[in-house]
């Protein structure tokens, strides 16, 4: 039997083993798959919109590129309209160098139709007789500027434009590109494009040519220009729209390929191995180790049932001629799985929870902060070109003032439009000394500069007074109502003295496009987080949608559309409703709005409940091969060994009848309360069971208690168990509270645990009065433990605990009167521990009570009488208590003897028989001695014995010396009337 | 002990099977010297940081030796000027160096089946305002030395009555050294269009160029082996056996 019962054991072990390997195997492929197509699935949008990106960067390099050539066209616009209507413009290589200068321009030069060249303000290299420039001489054809392009001789690049002069002759200015390149390169390279896409937490995006297989981009500048097969891509990987593992350097990433035929460029975006692992080993760790829990209990505990049912009769059903079904162990078993298998399901569902939320609240937070450095970067950006196209159109002006300065016969209408026209302009204003308008192609006329502060032409008057330019900022006219931009440039009579300003009005249509794409709604609208997440904004001052993509709500008040005033702050991260759609959503304060980034809870939560079924599923089927393994076998022979159940009838173990009828063992109560524990094989199953549960529960306990205090060092920097651990996640009633919970609770138990095992130990090497304290002190520790750790945890699910310290004052005055004897119960445990009345081990009678003092509690003190019965008694109600804690203690025998023998006689039997009860009895430790005759009444002498012994013995060492004085006087002949003992 | 003694040796026979397996093969083994362009891309380009060959040329080499036995293939760039000695000389086994099939070549080389099909093209820089053929009459065109590009363009020209008798010499054509020469000088304007293979012309392509839509002739390229070798017939069965199965329009897709 017992051979049969091994052999199954180590089945069960061994199944157990298997089964705990194919689990993990089967939640480590789930999660890896999980992760993956999830990863697949972000990746996929960042792919989608890739194309866009990059066409996004390019439209903004032509238009920078249209922008640029724009003013340089211009400007030899400029001077082809000086060449003709200039009556100083000299034909000369000085006078172009001083026009040059002026321009900001590399090169000025006047070619003819063949390209020889008649002047220049500096060499060139180029030779403009070469069909080359063929493109120059279109402005014969045309009479505009001609188109810009590049040419390249000895590595230095030079940027050509053309304006036509006269049929013969052409300005050709010649300008280094080098702004523009910066800017294009800023705008519109791998590295400016590719850099600001961030994919998952710590992944990148990179680009690889499809030409020669060279690294275009990476985000370590050494790789740029490396080959990436040799770093270890494969070519055949590298398609439209595929997603693979691939290798960087040893690294492995997971990557998504989009092809960008445009650009003869593959662009891969990829995630760090780990990162997708990281998320994974955490979970499959935690709900294996459930699984191994639930299995180990379920097997352990029918084990322990089978070996039990060797002593008694099995309920057995036979279901073939060989094998029965052993219905106890069955039942108990299917109960232990149903429980197990409900426990793995939440614990998984809960788990993917946690990461699916915290991976989305990290991912969120990263996204909203680079939203929050965009913007902030876009507020200097707007600076920057607002100040280069300030530049450009001062420039504009500045010739304008030098070509009407010196040119009077220009002061007319028509002049002054072509003059517009030529440098790029809008209208230009002349206004004279006094601020009146002289003349002008505007509509405008007899147009006066105002004297009040208030209007828009105001601050035109300082030029005036001899200021040299004014800027004034683009805004809609004051009198027209269109958009437009003014600058003033002082003219100088000869002498140099101020004489009037010429004022220049442009439409800044470039600018305010290339403003346009730093503006919030642009820049949020921008942002696609992963999983249908979006960007939007809140304005802080009024408290509407400054920006949304849903037009039906944008502008809207957000607190009228389901946000709530709590949830209007720096840093908030859980989910919010807005027109009853609710999002997982991370905030940041900018300096006018609060910026949200929101992922659809639909979208996040698609996956778990799927998982935790399938994980549910698959622990379904391990515990049904256990469940027959163990619950079938071969019918078993009860062979009732008597000894064994005899030992365990004295065992601290006793049947109980519950209030159902049922019969089930309970530890002694006497058992309880003492620090001894209970010999393994003197438990009952159920507390092996427990046992079992508690050593597994102390090792995840302790395994998670190690991983929050070495966090640091554990995790990495970024990591999602870091982000739980640190609590930057919102208080309140949600699965990061509930973690938080469990991890306070693990931290607390651990710690509680150790400091009650060290009590106890102090409390064993102590003497009887440290021992007593240590007692209290455990006690203590545990209230206290707990008091402390609902305080935080009511805490960490958004109880303000202020208020709930404050009203604890009310509170307990509301239940003061009922808290009256819990109060006085902790006093008097106080008194009876440091007034020393009696302490652990203490041999007391307290009112009819006598026995061993067990232990002193804070609110009760338990008393173990002789007969192994404990009586509780709260505190307060200990009084009266005589302690007969002492060395040694007096039995006092009271014989009542008739009086017929004489008290010679007595006294001799006495002598000589007393001296023989010592013998007889050990508890006697002296005596017992003959102490004289206390009363006499008629028939009787009162006569007493003393006898030393141990308190501990005293009530049973009276009974017997009366028992062994009886049988004296029975054999002398002597008549007793009464004997008492005390 | 007996038992286990035979064991040993079995061990050790079989360890020493093993070892000497790949010495063998290495001793069988020949190597393939392969003569490939470095300087076009998709077709044969040396990747300078990292010496490793890449290309449609090199893939179809690496196929060949697969397919002829060869366990290694070595590489040797070659360009126009110097293919032909090269391969003469013995120096490589063969070529496979964007060669066109042409009737003066046949005389010293076995062809086999070509493997692919270019256009000879000419290009322009867009500022000069060239774009079509016609407008190259009197303009300087820049050719390769050595490369058969010139004549046909010559032909072409002629064809189509671009170019008079008079002007038989093509005066207006020019013999650059190599093709980043022609570059740099269809930039600076020294010359106003360059015909090169259409190959070579995508990998100088930039956004300021333009390839006239007009091509000047076809090339046939095709791998060239010395006349009458001992792999002429091997290397011709397997680039047909190549083209048949799908192999060469694979490696076309692929690096197109």
């Amino acid at each position: 039997m017992a051979k049969k019962l091994r052999g199954k054991t180590i089945a069960a072990f061994l199944m157990i083993v298997i089964c705990v390997l194919l689990f993990g195997l089967f939640l480590i492929k789930m999660q890896t798959k999980l992760s993956v197509s999830n990863q697949q699935d972000n990746t996929m949008g960042k792919l989608d919109e890739m194309q866009a990106v990059i066409d996004n960067a390019d439209a903004m390099a032509e238009q920078n590129r249209i922008s640029y050539d724009e003013v340089y066209q211009s400007k030899a616009a400029s001077v082809a309209y000086m060449a003709n209507n200039d009556q100083s413009f000299k034909c000369s290589d000085a006078h172009l160098k001083e026009l040059a200068d002026m321009m900001n321009v590399s090169n000025i030069l006047i070619i003819d139709k063949e390209g020889r060249q008649i002047a220049r303000a500096d060499k060139s290299s180029a030779d403009f007789t070469y069909h080359r420039y063929n493109q120059l001489r279109t402005v014969f054809d045309t009479g505009e500027p001609s188109e810009a392009f590049e040419v390249t001789i000895d590595d230095t690049v030079r940027r050509y434009y053309a304006a036509m002069i006269d049929d013969e002759q052409e300005v050709v200015i010649e300008q280094d590109p080098e702004e523009l390149h910066s800017l294009q390169e800023d705008t519109s390279s791998w590295k400016s494009i590719l850099s600001k896409i961030s994919v998952g937490l710590k992944g990148f995006t990179f680009a690889v040519s499809n030409q020669d297989y060279t690294f275009l981009y990476y985000p370590d500048e050494e790789m740029i220009g490396r080959d990436s097969l040799d770093a270890g891509l494969k070519a055949e990987d590298l398609a439209d729209y595929n997603f693979a593992w691939m290798s960087i350097n040893g690294e492995k990433f997971f990557c998504g390929v989009k092809n960008i035929p445009n650009d003869d460029a593959f662009v891969i975006c990829a995630v760090p191995q780990e990162e997708i692992n990281s998320a994974r080993d955490v979970t499959v760790a935690i709900v294996l180790f459930i699984f191994f829990a639930v299995i180990t209990i379920v097997a352990v505990y029918s084990i322990l049932i089978l070996k039990e049912q060797c002593q008694e009769e099995a309920v057995q059903v036979k279901v073939t001629d060989k094998l029965y079904y052993n219905k106890t162990v069955g039942r108990k078993i299917l109960t232990f799985s149903g429980v197990g298998l409900i426990l793995i399901i939440v614990v998984s569902f809960y788990m993917q929870t946690l990461f699916s939320l915290s991976m989305r609240s990290m991912s969120n937070n990263r996204q909203v902060q680079e939203t929050g450095e965009t913007l902030k970067k876009n507020d200097s950006d707007i600076e920057l070109i607002t100040a280069q196209y300030n530049r450009r159109y001062l420039n504009k002006c500045q010739v304008a003032a030098k070509i009407l300065s010196e040119n009077h016969q220009l002061w007319n209408k028509e002049d002054l439009a072509e003059l517009s026209r030529a440098i790029g302009a809008e209208f230009l204003l002349i206004f004279d000394k006094t601020g009146r308008e002289i003349v002008s192609d505007s509509t405008y006329t007899n147009f006066q500069i105002s004297i009040n502060p208030e209007d828009q032409s105001y601050e035109f008057g300082s030029l005036l007074q001899g200021r040299e330019y004014y800027i004034q900022e683009a805004q809609p006219d004051q009198v027209s109502g269109t958009y437009r931009q003014y600058i003033g440039v002082l003219l100088q009579d000869e002498e140099g003295e101020a004489d009037g300003f010429v004022q220049m009005c442009v439409v800044p249509e470039k600018l305010e496009e290339a403003l346009q794409t730093t503006t919030l709604p642009s820049v949020l609208s921008g942002v696609k987080a992963s999983a249908g997440g979006f960007a939007f904004a809140i304005d802080k001052e009024t408290g509407n949608f400054s920006w949304f993509p849903d037009e039906r709500v944008d502008g809207k008040n957000a607190l009228e559309y389901g946000m709530k005033e709590k949830q209007l702050r720096d840093g908030y991260c859980d989910y919010i409703t807005i027109n009853s759609q609710k999002y997982f959503a991370s905030s940041l304060e900018t300096e006018t709005n609060y910026i949200y980034v929101a992922v659809p809870q639909r979208k996040l939560m698609a996956t778990r409940l799927p998982v935790a079924l399938a994980s549910g599923a698959a622990s379904l089927a391990c515990l049904i091969l256990v469940f027959l393994l163990l619950a079938f076998g071969r019918k078993s022979n009860v062979q009732i060994e008597p000894q064994k159940q005899k030992e365990q009838a004295s065992g601290p173990m006793v049947d109980v009848i519950m209030p159902d009828g049922s019969t089930k063992k309970s530890e002694a109560a006497a058992n309880r309360w003492s620090d001894m524990g209970i010999q393994w094989h003197e438990k009952t199953p159920e507390q092996k069971l427990i046992t079992i549960l508690e050593a597994l529960m102390s090792v995840l306990a302790l395994a998670i208690c190690v991983a929050i205090l070495f966090k640091d060092r554990i995790f990495q920097e970024d990591s999602i168990f870091l982000h739980i651990i640190q609590g930057n996640w919102e208080h309140s009633l949600n699965v990061f509270a509930l973690t938080g919970c469990i991890m306070i609770i693990c931290v607390c138990g651990v710690a509680v645990m150790i400091v009650r095992e060290i009590l106890r130990l102090l409390a064993r090497a102590m003497n009887a009065k440290g021992a007593t304290i240590c007692h209290l002190l455990r006690n203590f520790v545990k209230y206290i433990s707990v008091i402390a750790m609902l305080y935080y945890c009511f805490a960490l699910f958004g109880v303000d605990t202020q208020t709930l310290l404050a009203s604890a004052g009310i509170l307990s005055l509301v239940i003061g009167l009922g808290a009256k004897e819990l109060v006085s119960d902790i006093l008097a445990g106080l008194f009876i521990i440091f007034e020393g009345e009696f302490q652990v081990g203490d041999i007391v009678t307290v009112g009819d009570w006598r026995g061993i003092v067990q232990e002193i509690g804070v609110r009760t003190t338990k008393i173990l009488s002789e007969g192994n019965n404990v009586k509780i008694i709260s505190n307060s109600a200990v009084s009266g208590v005589i302690n007969m804690t002492k060395n040694n203690s007096q039995c006092c025998c009271d014989l009542g003897i008739v009086n017929d023998r004489t008290l010679d006689e007595i006294e001799s039997i006495l002598t000589s028989e007393l001296p023989q009860l010592k013998y007889k009895l050990p508890a006697v430790l002296a005596g017992p001695v003959y102490k004289g005759v206390y009363s006499l009444s008629g028939s009787t002498i009162n006569i007493r014995l003393v006898t030393e012994c141990n308190e501990a013995d005293k009530a049973q060492l009276g009974r017997d010396l009366n028992r062994e004085i009886k049988m004296i006087c029975d054999r002398h002949g002597i008549t007793l009337n009464s004997i008492t003992h005390s | 002990m007996q038992r286990f003694k035979k064991t040993g040796v079995l061990v050790l026979a079989l360890f020493f099977v093993l070892a000497a397996m790949p010495g063998k093969a290495a001793a069988s083994g020949k190597t393939l010297r392969v003569g490939v362009r470095e300087d076009i891309m998709h077709m044969g380009y040396l990747n300078s940081n990292t010496g490793k060959y890449y290309g449609l040329e090199i893939d179809l080499a690496d196929k060949l030796a697969e397919i002829l036995g060869y366990t290694a293939v070595e590489y040797t760039s070659v360009n126009p000027e110097n293919r032909k000695d090269m391969l003469l000389t013995g120096e490589v086994d063969c070529l496979i160096a964007a060669y066109s099939v042409e009737a003066t070549r046949l005389e010293n080389f076995d062809f086999s089946p070509a493997y692919y099909t270019d256009y000879s093209c000419v290009m322009v820089e867009k500022s000069s305002l060239i774009h079509e053929l016609s407008d190259l009459v009197g303009k300087k065109t820049g050719v390769l030395e050595g490369a058969n590009t010139a004549p046909k363009l010559y032909q072409k020209m002629l064809d189509m009555e671009l170019l008079t008798e008079e002007d038989s010499k093509g005066s207006s054509l020019i013999k650059l050294a190599s093709y980043e020469e022609m570059s740099v000088a269809l930039e600076e304007g020294t010359v106003d269009a360059v015909c090169m293979d259409g190959c070579i012309a995508r990998a100088y392509m930039e956004d300021d160029r333009e390839i006239l839509e007009e091509t000047v002739g076809q090339e046939e390229y095709a791998v060239a082996t010395l006349k009458d070798s001992e792999l002429s017939q091997p290397v011709a069965e397997a680039i047909q056996r190549m083209l048949d199965d799908g192999t060469i329009e694979g490696l076309i897709e692929k690096w197109n």
